[in-house]
């Protein structure tokens, strides 16, 4: 699984190579994705703000522009109707009925001009440009050139029709130098019975219409300006001077054409223009910011979402860090736990608490330990058994009491001079040692394990003075097998003195050996006393090996030889005893066909055991 | 095990606090450094101090009202600095070594003479301060730019329109004060220059009177006593009204044409009464605007001219209520 995961991840490598994760640590890939992830989101979020923002602050921008403009427009347009009401008014005063009224009489005339501090003078001249009268009265000096000036062509040219001058210095009389805008009017009057064409001019100061334009700042340099929507002249410009000297250019042409607003870009400086018409006197007043305002608040708006963009990644690289050593601490936790197990401390434990998968890791850590511990006791229970078991095969193979039975039988033999027989026992005694030790080995062939129960058999047989007999029956095949050695004699041990002893009659001991499928099975069968139901239920059980030793040991050994079989072979193996009461009792050993002798590596180590012993 | 339960809680908490706290303080920081940052940004803009010239008169306004208009243009402070009419060159080198002291950005000055825009432009270099110097064109060490009119080409022009005047033919005197100064040596060069191109012409005397009126005037008497003269040109407003003020006095006809330089609002009266018949004008406004900007534009990183050179233009009683020429010549609103 590892191994196919692994390679998934490396084609994926191969294929986008920055992206390889293979052997960078969770904590650096969580932290990194995560400050990435985070960064993205701030930085799309941000890109969106900004524009929003940006163009919202253009639109405000614009749209305050133009409402400023549209005021002066309106501002200007109520001061030019309350001068031309304020005329209507002089003219009625002055040319009652459109009769020329004596200057004594126009008191009204003093309330207007002290009530209006804007109104510089009032003059009317005939069309020859003879002053008839004027308010103050002041003479007109001699330089004057009252037909030239602007405002009584406009009279001349459209009777009857009050027209505004451009602003000027006004030119009429000595001294004053006043900046004027001239309302002039052409009208018929009756004048000593003879109609008679008059011009009747009102100079207002242009004062309060510079002072309504100039105080206006759009923006910190923006400003607003004034023309004569008839020819384009500029009636005011903050900077007129420099207009005039061409230090300054306007676009007036585009300004007298446009209707709203209009970009120009004098000297490589964007600007906005808004224009918006005076329409009773037929101006135009022209708004002009200064668009790199606009896009200074732009950059001051991007320096701060860079401001916020950086703040905010610092922050999701330390929340990242934070989060990453949160979330990888269990797995640092279980691998120091691990190091610690490898180490051979197996006591440890790892604490079950934190996220759910780190819980059920921990836990089934937990357990596989806990396995591990199990394992290793049982381990080393199993040793301890197969050392004991060792131990009691090596007394088996060397047990006093039958030696000392043995010997006493050929003793009592020499004694009766019956060499024959005493020649038979002392060489089967010989050849069971032989065999029992057999260079240490702990299986041997069947033929041999088979000898040595026969050797066993003629000995017991002497010893017991003919009481039984014997017959040993092999399968040609099971003899090459090997098996456990000394595990039939235990066997016949039990039989003889369980089955046999007591008996009255003579006995037969059967043993035979054969292959059943891929076991091999060796038989040891009498026709004893048998056993009851109780005994054979508790032969095999763990209670019997002790409560079967307290009377006889070949209980125990029985009990013993069916421990190493399970041991040496697996729990399937064993023995399997089958007894009827006064008929006899067969017992069979199962284990498995071996047909090499598998220890030869242990046969050193078991080598060793046996010196010891 | 409950105790370490509690502990890592604790640890939890004080994390997530700690964290929380450094969001809160880190942004803001954010938000006060950049509120503090316009703040600083509005704060201090640019003081420029205009040392106005001494006996400014009406071309001296008109610079104020151009530096005013270009200061607000380009967001800088003016500081501006006046003088009595009596106040000599010497109050005007006192106030601007005060100002210079003072610590401004940058200093436009309309030096009294020679003397005061060196001994100024000594103590600007010093200070590191830009030193724009108005209507004097002399290089000085420590002057970061000048802005004038070209004296020779408006003498040119003076010296044209008397020959225009004279119909080519005629005794012309140039009239200068005492003290010889550059814009009045190329003023007169222009005018000799012009003049030399009527062979008829002859330029006659070239008296230098004392910066008073009343000496010109007594100077013009000598000389209209001694002989005809058919032209005169003062070489500046002050000696030109000295002259038109004997011409006035005289009375009657057959007077010398005067061709001058300046305008002030006594000139233009006199333009208009018929006594002085050209005058040769510079747009005040014009010279302080430009200074003001040449000032920005060094502060802000842009290398300005060393020297701007403006025109002047010929006025007389016909054109001088023109649409452009009014503005010039009168620049105040009232």
């Amino acid at each position: 699984m590892r191994r196919r995961l692994g390679g998934r991840a490396r084609d994926f490598a191969k294929r986008l190579p920055l992206f390889s994760l293979q052997g960078r640590s969770i904590q650096s890939v969580i932290m990194w994705s995560f400050s990435l992830f985070i960064l993205l989101i701030v930085a799309f979020v941000s890109v969106l703000l900004y524009n929003k923002f940006s163009r919202t602050a253009e639109q405000n921008v614009m749209l305050s522009t133009q409402q400023i403009v549209d005021q002066v427009s309106y501002n200007l347009e109520d001061y030019v109707d309350g001068m031309a009401q304020l005329y209507r008014a002089i003219e009625q005063n002055m040319l009652t009925n459109g009769q020329l009224i004596d200057a004594g009489e126009s008191k009204q005339l003093d309330t207007i001009m002290s009530s209006r501090d804007d109104i510089v003078s009032i003059a009317l001249f005939d069309d020859q440009g003879q002053l008839l009268r004027n308010y103050p009265a002041l003479p007109v000096k001699e330089s004057a050139r009252v037909l030239q000036q602007s405002w009584f062509h406009a009279a001349l040219r459209v009777p009857d029709h009050l027209s505004f001058s451009l602003p000027h210095v006004q030119n009429l009389y000595k001294g004053t130098y006043k900046w004027v805008v001239s309302m002039s009017k052409g009208i018929t009057i009756m004048h000593n019975g003879r109609p008679m064409y008059v011009v009747l001019v009102v100079d207002i100061n242009f004062k309060k219409i510079e002072e309504l334009s100039s105080r206006i700042s759009l923006g910190k340099r923006g400003y607003v300006y004034i023309i004569d929507e008839g020819a384009g002249n500029i009636v005011f410009h903050p900077q007129q001077q420099l207009i005039y000297m061409g230090l300054r250019q306007e676009s007036v042409e585009k300004a007298l054409t446009s209707i709203h607003s209009y970009i120009d870009e004098p000297e490589g400086v964007k600007r906005l223009n808004t224009v918006k018409s005076v329409d009773n006197i037929a101006w135009k007043v022209v708004g002009v910011s200064y668009l790199d305002e606009i896009m200074t608040t732009r950059s001051d708006l991007n320096r701060y979402m860079v401001q916020v963009v950086a703040v905010v990644l610092v922050l999701s690289v330390l929340i990242s860090m934070l989060l990453a050593s949160m979330l990888t601490r269990p797995i640092r936790r279980m691998g120091s736990t691990m190091k610690a197990v490898e180490r051979g401390d197996f006591d440890v434990e790892l604490p079950i608490k934190g996220l759910l998968e780190v819980v059920q890791l921990s836990s089934r850590f937990n357990l596989m330990l806990d396995k591990i511990r199990q394992l290793m006791k049982q381990i080393v229970i199993e040793q301890e058994s197969k050392r004991k078991y060792e131990f009691e095969t090596l007394q088996a193979q060397i047990n006093p009491h039958f030696l000392y039975n043995t010997l006493n039988a050929v003793v009592r033999m020499v004694g009766m001079s019956r060499n024959d027989e005493v020649i038979t026992m002392i060489t089967s005694l010989s050849k069971l040692f032989r065999i029992s030790l057999s260079k240490g080995n702990t299986s041997i062939p069947v033929s041999e394990e088979l000898e040595h129960a026969r050797h066993y058999l003629t000995i017991q047989q002497m010893r017991y003075k003919n009481k039984f007999k014997f017959t040993i029956e092999a399968d040609e095949e099971a003899l090459s097998c090997f098996t456990l050695k000394l595990v039939l004699q235990p066997l016949i041990e039990n039989a003889i003195v369980h089955g046999i002893e007591y008996m009255v009659d003579e006995g037969e001991i059967k043993i035979r050996a054969g292959v059943h499928g891929d076991q091999l099975l060796l038989e040891v069968a009498d026709n004893g006393i048998g056993m009851s139901q109780q005994q054979l239920d508790n032969i095999l059980s763990d209670r019997a090996a002790k409560t079967v030793s307290s009377g006889s040991g070949s209980g125990v050994a029985v009990h013993n030889v069916n421990d190493r079989i399970q041991l040496y072979y697996g729990v399937q193996y064993g023995l399997a005893f089958e007894s009827e009461q006064e008929e006899g009792t067969t017992v069979r050993v199962s284990i498995p066909v071996v047909r090499t002798n598998g220890e030869e590596d242990k046969t050193n180590g078991e080598q060793d055991h046996t010196d010891l012993s | 095990m409950g105790n370490k339960i509690i502990r890592t809680y604790r640890k939890k908490g004080c994390f997530i606090a700690a964290v929380g706290l450094l969001c809160v303080s880190v942004l803001t920081a954010c938000s006060s450094a950049s509120l503090s940052n316009t703040a600083t940004v509005e704060a201090a803009p640019k003081r420029i101090a205009f040392v106005a010239p001494i006996h400014a008169g009406q071309q001296g306004n008109a610079m104020k009202l151009g530096a005013d208009a270009a200061a607000k243009e380009f967001g800088a402070q003016l500081v501006y600095i006046p003088f009595e009419q009596n106040e000599k060159a010497a109050a005007q080198r006192d106030a601007a070594l005060a100002i210079i002291d003072s610590g401004v950005s940058a200093v436009l000055i309309d030096p009294a003479d020679n003397e005061v825009l060196t001994e100024i432009a000594a103590k600007a270099s010093e200070h590191h301060t830009p030193l724009f110097a108005l209507n004097d064109e002399t290089e000085t060490k420590g002057v970061s730019g000048t802005i004038s009119v070209d004296n020779t080409e408006a003498g040119r022009e003076a010296g044209e329109a008397m020959a225009e005047l004279l119909g080519g033919s005629g005794k012309v005197v140039i009239i200068g004060k005492e003290g010889n100064s550059i814009d009045q040596l190329q003023r007169e060069a222009g005018i000799r220059e012009k003049l030399k191109q009527a062979p008829n012409i002859e330029v006659a005397y070239n008296i230098t009177c004392a910066p008073i009126r009343i000496l010109c005037w007594q100077a013009t008497k000598k000389l209209l006593d001694e002989a005809h003269v058919d032209g005169i040109i003062p070489l500046d407003a002050e000696s030109s009204l000295g002259v038109a003020d004997e011409l006035i006095h005289r009375g009657g006809t057959n007077l010398p044409a005067i061709v001058t330089f300046g305008s002030e609002q006594e000139q233009l009266e006199m333009l208009q009464d018929g006594v002085i018949q050209t005058l040769v004008v510079q747009s005040g406004f014009s010279t302080g605007y430009l200074g003001v900007k040449q000032a920005v534009d060094l502060m802000s990183g842009n290398k300005p001219d060393k020297a701007i050179v403006l025109d002047t233009t010929v006025i007389t009683a016909d054109n001088m209520f023109w649409m452009g020429n009014q503005k010039m010549l009168f620049p105040f609103v009232q």
